[in-house]
Parts: structure tokens; sequence; C-alpha cells
């Protein structure tokens, strides 16, 4: 478990680069324990920085530590993956698994205990609501289920660090709901980082934001913070407001 | 644990999975058409290299392909790189999971095809290296398929991998050369193939393709991650298909035509004893018939029909008693049944050995004649109505006219017909007759 002690996240001038684009511009970041929100317009880098602290991607330079670990190092980064949850923008999936095999299939790609995995597979599936779905195959669930089966299959291992690209795309409001207490509750012990259009979802769920844009953070604080700035912004809440007003000050 | 609990779910929602039925429909369809009684070893044996494996090793090639190409297709691999099992590993399940259904189907047909065999066969027994062969074979071109698929994740990889794999044992199965006296014997390019089976070189020849299996595994984990120990195991895979390459070429006989011998790769002669034919089985008192051990459940029904053949021939000039009937043949099918086959005996009867062709066929129409007669009599294939008007003797296929006075013969009494035998059968055996000297 991490305590407060600890720093889920500690990113220091994080550069990252997709041929001669830079994406990631010296991202500063340190992230201990909570619901983190990291928001940022279309192109910003969120899903980048979060592929990038989910090992999909090396740094192309700067300094990353996840869980106290160098990503960079075979070892220790195998021990990040093994504390890790992950749920990529763009979930895959192979439609002939049923839900069970599927998240079943990533506990033990993440070396789970083989006494543990189907005893926590049906808490992870039972957590996302899909408990009486469990035996379906994937090509019958709608899109908001299949997002859920990606959340399970991301909490599955309990992580310490897990992180979130777009979670409540596609899920109703009922869902939503209940997907931000589950994110409360696996914040109490681990660290969430979510990547998010929707502000409410961060108002509801995060202690801790950021913003992100042009591959650079342009604000950090609570969510209280960002609502400080909204004199001047435009919006429907205090929040979106702050982040627009913040926003519109990083552009200049 | 959890290596085989992956395993499991792989192999349920595995490609490779629809091809055990395949393999067994074909299969059922080669045992339905082509192995009927008597069961053989040497057909059974045939089936197994020739039909089962070259089919079997090809579409788990593509199989394979298809498997490898799943996380890119399914846009899974961002999901599967974070997490902590080392991607060999995962590889090696999936892989091993695409091979073992294809090797299920395989080894299921194979125990089969023994089990209805060896009951009943009485001679030699089931050929284990061609196992092991196909064996290997089955696994290098799974994973040499998966390699494929994974190096060009593309639907059309998998039945591209699968056609290619198909013509490489076709050309290699087929690879022939031209001996200075004029036959065809195979090169021991052919000796790779899967469905061959020499026992002097069978043991390289499931080393190379093990060998195979092992070059690609390792190319795979140096794709995944580069150490010093993986490449070392390619080295050592390169190494075991060059071994296998080397001493099937080798060991393939081939002859020396200057110094009149059988001889290896390095020119050491083959001793001619690696080749005896089995000791023959024979039976009979007026009629003995000798067949390859192989035919002993059929020896009696042989015997019978021979002493038929020959019972209007006994005690005529140039008969022996005993006859010993040679040639004797078995015609295995499943429309008209399986039967003996007494035709090739026939010539020995009706010629003196010195009368015959270049081929050792009857070309004196006389003869020719009364070997129609006695071929119609016990239903035997006369080849009258094959041939042209003016027939082909050199080849065996008699005029229409030869046709027709072994038929007028056959139309005589049988009284009739033993006078005129009597009277003419030694000047018929000497080849001195012609078709107008017969009534």
């Amino acid at each position: 478990m991490v305590t407060n002690a600890t720093l889920s996240v500690d990113a220091r001038g994080l550069t990252q680069r997709l041929g001669r684009t830079t994406i990631l511009n010296g991202v500063d970041l340190q992230i201990s324990g909570g619901v983190f929100g990291l928001l940022g317009p279309n192109g910003a880098g969120k899903t980048t920085l979060l592929r990038t602290f989910a090992t999909v991607l090396s740094p192309a330079s700067g300094d990353l530590r996840l869980l106290g670990y160098d990503p960079r190092r075979g070892a220790e980064r195998t021990a990040i993956r093994r504390r890790l949850g992950y749920l990529p923008q763009h979930l895959g999936y192979y439609p002939g698994f049923t839900v069970f095999e599927f998240v079943e299939y990533f506990a033990l790609l993440k070396e789970m205990p083989s006494a543990a995995v189907r005893p926590a597979v049906a808490r992870a599936i039972e957590r996302v609501g899909l408990a009486d779905r469990a035996k379906s195959k994937l090509k019958t669930l709608s899109g908001g289920m299949l997002r859920r089966v990606g959340i399970a299959q991301a909490i599955v291992n309990d992580p310490d660090l897990l992180l979130l690209d777009e979670p409540t795309a596609g899920l109703d409001p009922e869902q939503r709901v209940l997907f931000r207490a589950l994110l409360r509750e696996i914040g109490q012990t681990g660290t969430v980082i979510i990547s998010t259009h929707l502000i409410e979802d961060v108002a509801a769920a995060c202690n801790r934001v950021a913003l992100l844009d042009g591959g650079r953070i342009v604000f950090r604080g609570t969510p209280d913070d960002l609502s400080s700035f909204a004199e001047g912004g435009v919006g429907d809440s205090a929040l979106e407001r702050g982040y627009t007003r913040v926003l519109a000050g990083a552009r200049g | 644990m959890t290596t085989l609990r992956l395993f499991a779910i792989e192999a349920r929602h595995n490609a490779a999975l629809l091809l055990v039925p395949v393999i067994l429909v074909f299969a059922w369809y080669m045992l339905d058409s082509q192995l009927w009684e008597p069961y053989l070893w040497s057909s059974t044996n045939e089936l197994l290299r020739k039909s089962v494996a070259p089919l079997a090793a090809p579409a788990i090639a593509g199989a394979g392909a298809w498997m490898a190409g799943r996380d890119r297709r399914r846009s899974v691999s961002d999901l599967l790189a974070t997490t902590p099992l080392p991607a060999a590993r995962r590889h090696l399940t999936l892989v091993s999971a695409t091979t073992a259904w294809a090797l299920l189907g395989y080894l299921i047909v194979a125990g089969y095809m023994f089990v209805r065999t060896a009951p009943n066969a009485t001679w030699d027994g089931p050929e284990m290296w061609p196992i092991a062969t196909a064996v290997a074979a089955v696994m290098a071109h799974g994973v040499w398929g998966y390699l494929a698929g994974y190096r060009i994740p593309s639907r059309f990889t998998a039945p591209v991998v699968a056609i290619v794999a198909f013509v490489v044992q076709l050309y290699l199965s087929g690879s022939m050369t031209v001996q200075t006296d004029g036959t065809q014997t195979s090169t021991w390019l052919a000796r790779l193939a899967v469905s061959d089976f020499t026992p002097r070189v069978a043991a390289w020849q499931a080393l190379l393709y093990a060998g195979l299996a092992a070059v690609a595994l390792a190319a795979l984990w140096l794709l995944v991650r580069r150490d010093l120990l993986r490449g070392l195991l390619l080295a050592g895979a390169v190494t075991s298909v060059v071994t296998g390459v080397v001493m099937v070429w080798a060991g393939t006989p081939r002859w020396d035509y200057a110094n009149n011998r059988l001889v290896d790769g390095w020119g050491n002669t083959i001793a001619a004893e690696e080749y005896v034919a089995p000791e023959p089985v024979c039976h009979g008192e007026e009629v003995v018939v000798c067949v390859h051990p192989q035919f002993q459940p059929w020896l009696d029904r042989a015997v019978t029909d021979a002493e038929y053949l020959v019972a209007p021939l006994q005690g005529l000039p140039g008969i022996t008693s005993p006859v010993e009937c040679r040639n004797i043949g078995f015609a295995i099918g499943r429309d008209d049944g399986s039967r003996v086959v007494v035709d090739g005996c026939v010539d020995q009867l009706v010629a003196d050995e010195p009368t015959l062709g270049q081929y050792g066929r009857i070309e004196n129409n006389a003869q020719q004649a009364i070997r129609v007669w006695l071929l119609t009599r016990i239903g035997g294939h006369t080849m009258c109505g094959m041939s042209f008007d003016h027939g082909d003797p050199a080849m065996g296929f008699p005029s229409a006219a030869t046709c027709e006075a072994g038929e007028r013969f056959a139309r005589l009494p049988e009284s009739e017909q033993r006078a005129w035998l009597e009277a003419h059968f030694g000047d018929l055996r000497a080849g001195t007759l012609t078709l107008a000297d017969l009534p």
C-alpha cells in the first residue's frame, strides 16, 4: 500500500515525443494517494501521459518514478506493473471471451497468486455491477458494459496505482454515480489518476487535479483551487469557469 | 498453475480449435475412401504420412499466424504491455495452445488408425519416426506461422502462410531426379518433406523439424526481448536445423553408377542387407502361392483362386506339379470389395519365359488368346475393349482378333478345350502357334 509519505508518481521534467513532435514538454507532477484528476483539452497530452505512467511508453527524457520504482529498469518495471491497473481510452477486447474469462485473463497476466485469482475476479466484476453478466460473451455487451469490464480488469489486482483514461465515457448517469463512489473507495487505499473531459467527475471524485495543455502542466491544486479562478471564465459551474479561465490564461 | 489456466483460456478461444473437426472429417474421408480390409500397416503408415500430416501442418501454420495477429487486430496491445507476465511466456502459452489442437487432431486420427489396423495386420507395425516427425513438423509450422503473424499482423497473413507452407511441402515431396537408366527417384530434398519416411534418415528429419520449431521460438523471444540466453538458444536451434539438413542429405542413398553400388552422401557403401525384402509366406499343395507376409490373412483365398485358375491346365506339358503361382496381387477397394488378383500368374502358365516380350509380357497372339480365355474364366481383367484395333502386345493389350479368338475358345465345351490343350499346349508355351491354329 502506498502511504502518504510515498509518492505514487514522481515525474520531473518528463518529456515525450512522437517523431519530431513533442507531446509532453517537461512535465513535473507528484501524486500520492487519493483520486487525481487530469484535465485538459483534446491533444493536450493526457493520454500520452497516462500511457507513460502505465509503462506502455518509456520517457524520452526526464525522471520518472512510479510507486518508488524506475520504470526504465526491467525488474523495477515488472514490480510497478504488478501493482498497476490501467484502463486505456479505447479498450480492446476479445469478443469470444466471457466477462469472467477476460478479467481472469488479465488477473493471470498481472501475476496474481493462483488461489486469489478467481475470488478477486468475482469481486471486481461485482464492484462494477456486472455479476449477473459474468458468463456473457463480450461481443454481446453494450458499450457501457464493456467500459465496466475494462474497469474490472483494471481493479482486479487491487492496484496501488490505478490509471483510467476517460473511464466514464459510455456510462449511464446511474453507473457514473456508482463509479465515482468506487473511485473514492479505491482512493482511500491507493492512488487513482483519471483523465477526463467531464468536469463533474472531477468535482465529485477527485481531491487533487492538474490541467494539461500543450504538453505542459498549467495548473495543479484541488478542485476548489481551480474553482477559485472562476471569475471571468466560461461555463455552467465554478469548476468549468475556473478550467476555461486557467486555460485561457495559459495560452496568453 | 497460472500458465495452465492461461493455456486453458487460450485453448478454448483458439482459431485452431476449428481445425480439429476439419482434420477429423478429412481423416474420416481418407479412411473411408482408402483404408479397407485387410488393414495393412503399409497403407496406414502411408495415409498418415502422405495425407494427414501434410494437411495438418500447413493448416496450423495459418492458424498460428491468425492467433499471433489477434492482439493487434483487437487493439489489446496497450493493455497487454502493462502486465508484468513476460511477453515471451504469454506468446509461448498462446502458440502452445494453438499447436496443441492440431497435435490433438493428428494424434486422435493416428491413434484411431493404429487401433483399426493393429488387430488385423499380420506384418510390420506403426512407423514411429514419421509420427515424431509429424509432431515436430506441426509444432514447427505452428510456431513459424505465429512468428509470421506476429511480424505481419494482417488478415491476409494467415492464408498466405498456410498456402506457402503447403506449396513448400508439395515442392519438397515432389523433388525427383532422373537416373541414367531413365528411372525417377526422389532426391534428398524429398526426404525433408513431412510426407517422406526413409528409415536411414528418419531421426534426422525429426531433428530438423524440431530444430525449425526451436528456431522460430528463439526468434520470437528475441523479437520480444534480446538477451544472450535467447541468442544462444537461437544459435543452438539453427545448429539443429543445419545438422538435420546435412544428415538427411548425407544419409539419402544414391546409386554410384561408376562402381555399381549404393552409397551415402559421404561416398560410403550402403550394405545391401539394409534393403532385404521380408521372407514371403507360402501355402498350397498342388498350387503353391507365396505372398508378402502382410497379405497372410488372404493366403488361403489366394490359393483357392489360384487352384481354380490352374485347374484346366493341370497335367498339361510344361505345367509342373506343384505349380508355384507367382505375381499374385491384391486389389484393395471399397466399391467392389477387396479381392485376390491372380492375373499375374496367367502369363507364367501359358508362356515359356524366353517367349515373353521386352517388358515381361506375352506378345504372341495365340498365347494372348488363351490368356484371355483363362482370365474370362476366373472373372479377371482381359483388357479386351481397351485395345486399339491392332492391340499393343508389348504393353499387354490384346487385339480385337485375339480377344475374339479367346472368347471363341471359352465357348467351346470343356472336353474340346482339354483335347486341344493336350495336343497343342507345348507348342503354345513355346510361342510357335498363331491365332489361325486356335479352334
